[in-house]
């Protein structure tokens, strides 16, 4: 465990801190999610745009997608901010 | 984790709810849930209050309609009420559109813009009561709604803005009291009977979402800005990669809020309506024995709901605009994040359930 | 489908009375809040850095007041050693000088007895060499007519004389 940086504040958890962490790793998931469904729309409307036969652009787009959710996973998990 | 499998669940589920209405189609007077269930979640031209045998209480408001080339049309909307056209307009399943097939623009005063107007007035009038006690009772210890209110405002500003944005954190307190206030308001206000469903309203929580991310972007300092076009640690070549998943991550972001906060208060008046709307399912009071006690409990967590989802947006967007004007990495923010990991590991995680066991349930 | 679309209208609405509403608040009720606030947190702080300094200059004050007593009472025991000392000292001295005169009176008394002593001896040896005399003197005399009686004389003159 890393010493807490900021010698003045208490290193006891207090309850906002326990909200705010629930906040923050809650906030990660669902921008997770929201980056998986936002490349999986624009995959969807890319193909209806170009009438693909296979909807490459919808499977390559959500793999991406996923990459990139779990890409800002664990930046924001190791960078913190 | 939790929190995510139950927004699946949500979204799982919500297709559900809106499929029924297509399957139940051949008795016309068969009670349809799904119907009756988006009709309260969704905006309407009208303020439906309650129903009798001998009528509705509806009040009307006026629709104001632009279309280009023809210029703006006001009337009130019992004229195009329940199937009604007037002069070229009707509304289609609540859309207000033209019998010829022309564009139109609807800016009407619907039930939830006259809810916001509602709403925002009690706002200002309730904190313009609370500014006053201050000035009133200047250096001395606050009284009733003053005394009410001041911890939330404090808390905002300490546990907010302080320790995410940080030294920084005044510039931007208005905004943030605002967006919780406004969010907190317009939930519990939302859960009130016959209540417009605001927050739980798309478009509502894009504008937010959308000036959180306008202040964001206009308070990016240059520290902010190389990370998203010169993210460094990276060689040259990446950077073409790079740089398209840190401008997602721009909108991501903001996006994520949005959705949230719709998805969460928008899934609390639905799990509520479908609790009632299993009596009128069963068609039996004895189904109000397990539906009534069941629909209670969501409304008292989804009290709860109210002020931790305005907490999270506003939580959230003061850490979007802390990450765009921290200058290095030594933020109050870094700092405390760093905590966080620990605090995980310390409790087991076990807190971090039970609140988030809350969510589930509000699901 | 309706639900997840956003409606352009309301989107106006949302952003027009939001936006006035934001400006409402932050102009009739954050600032004055945030400004209480923070002029009361202000006092109160420094209500209480000013107890603190008012605690810390007591516990200065009386440090110093220990200080100065202790000070006083290390100054009146070095000054009671002081004295004590110079009493001390007074005394050997006085001491010292009773000792030397004592010893000089003995020593007068000493060079006066000797003196006497002298003297008396002087005296001593000029009254025999008197009686010497007186007595050669008879004995001359005597010699004159009685060599016999003059031996009786000598011999009653060192009865007579008693050296003593």
């Amino acid at each position: 465990m890393l010493p807490p940086p900021d010698p003045a504040s208490d290193p006891t958890p207090s309850g906002a801190d326990r909200m705010r962490a629930v906040a923050k790793y809650s906030g990660i998931a669902f921008q997770m999610l929201a980056t998986i469904g936002l490349s999986a729309w624009a995959g969807i409307w890319l193909d209806g745009h170009f009438h693909t036969k296979t909807p490459w652009f919808t499977i390559g787009l959500m793999l991406l997608g996923v990459l990139v959710a779990l890409y800002q996973v664990i930046r924001s998990l190791t960078k913190s901010a | 984790m939790k929190r995510l499998l139950s927004i699946l669940f949500f979204f799982l589920t919500l297709p559900v709810f809106a499929g029924e209405p297509a399957q139940s189609g051949e008795a016309p007077k068969a009670f349809n849930a799904g119907e009756v269930i988006l009709h309260h979640v969704a905006d309407s031209h009208e303020w439906h209050w309650f129903s009798t045998d001998n009528g509705n209480f509806v009040s009307y408001f006026p629709v104001v309609a632009y279309q280009p080339g023809k210029g703006l049309s006001v009337f009130f909307s019992d004229k195009i009420a329940e199937g009604k056209s007037y002069k070229n307009f009707k509304l289609d399943d609540e859309r207000l559109t033209t019998l010829d097939g022309s564009k139109v623009y609807d800016f009407s005063i619907t039930k939830n813009v006259a809810a916001l107007a509602m709403s925002s007035l009690v706002l200002v009038l309730v904190f313009a009561s609370v500014a006053r006690g201050y000035r009133r009772r200047v250096g001395r210890a606050p009284t009733g709604l003053q005394s009410f209110l001041e911890p939330f405002v404090v808390f905002i500003r300490d546990e907010v803005g302080k320790k995410s944005i940080g030294p920084k954190y005044e510039r931007y307190m208005p905004y943030l009291l605002t967006v919780f206030f406004f969010i907190w308001f317009n939930n519990l206000l939302g859960l009130t009977p016959g209540a417009a469903n605001l927050t739980g309203n798309i478009a509502v929580t894009m504008m937010l979402a959308l000036l959180t991310l306008v202040i964001t972007l206009f308070s990016g300092n240059k520290n902010y800005w190389g990370h998203i076009f010169a993210p460094p640690g990276v060689p040259w070549a990446l950077y073409i990669i790079m740089v398209p998943v840190e401008l997602v991550g721009i909108i991501v972001k903001p996006f994520s809020l949005m959705v949230r906060l719709f998805a969460n208060i928008t899934a609390g008046h639905i799990i509520i309506l479908s609790f009632i709307s299993l009596i009128f399912i069963f068609r039996s009071a004895t189904a109000g024995l397990l539906s009534v006690p069941f629909g209670l409990f969501i409304s008292v967590l989804e009290l709860l709901v109210a002020i931790l989802q305005a907490y999270i947006f506003t939580l959230l967007t003061a850490m979007y605009i802390g990450s765009a004007v921290e200058d290095h990495h030594e933020t109050a923010d870094g700092a405390h994040a760093d905590d966080f990991g620990t605090v995980e590991q310390r409790q087991g995680g076990s807190n971090f359930a039970h609140l988030a066991q809350s969510d589930v349930a509000a699901h | 489908m309706s639900l997840i679309t956003p409606e352009f209208g309301l989107l106006f609405w949302q952003t027009l009375i939001f936006l006035l509403l934001f400006l409402l608040l932050a102009k009739f009720a954050w600032k004055p809040i945030l400004g209480s606030l923070k002029e009361r947190e202000d006092s109160i702080e420094s209500a209480l850095r000013m107890a603190d300094q008012a605690k810390i200059e007591m516990q200065q004050l009386k440090a110093g007041n220990e200080k100065l007593l202790a000070d006083a009472r290390l100054e009146r025991d070095r000054m009671m050693q002081e004295a004590t000392n110079m009493a001390n000292q007074h005394r050997e001295v006085e001491k010292a000088r009773a000792t030397s005169e004592a010893n000089y009176i003995v020593q007068q008394a000493r060079e006066a007895i000797q003196t006497e002593k002298n003297a008396a001896l002087a005296e001593v040896k000029n009254t025999a060499a008197q009686l010497s005399l007186d007595i050669a003197e008879r004995i001359l005399r005597r010699e004159l007519a009685d060599p016999a009686a003059q031996t009786q004389l000598v011999d009653s003159y060192l009865k007579e004389v008693k050296l003593n």
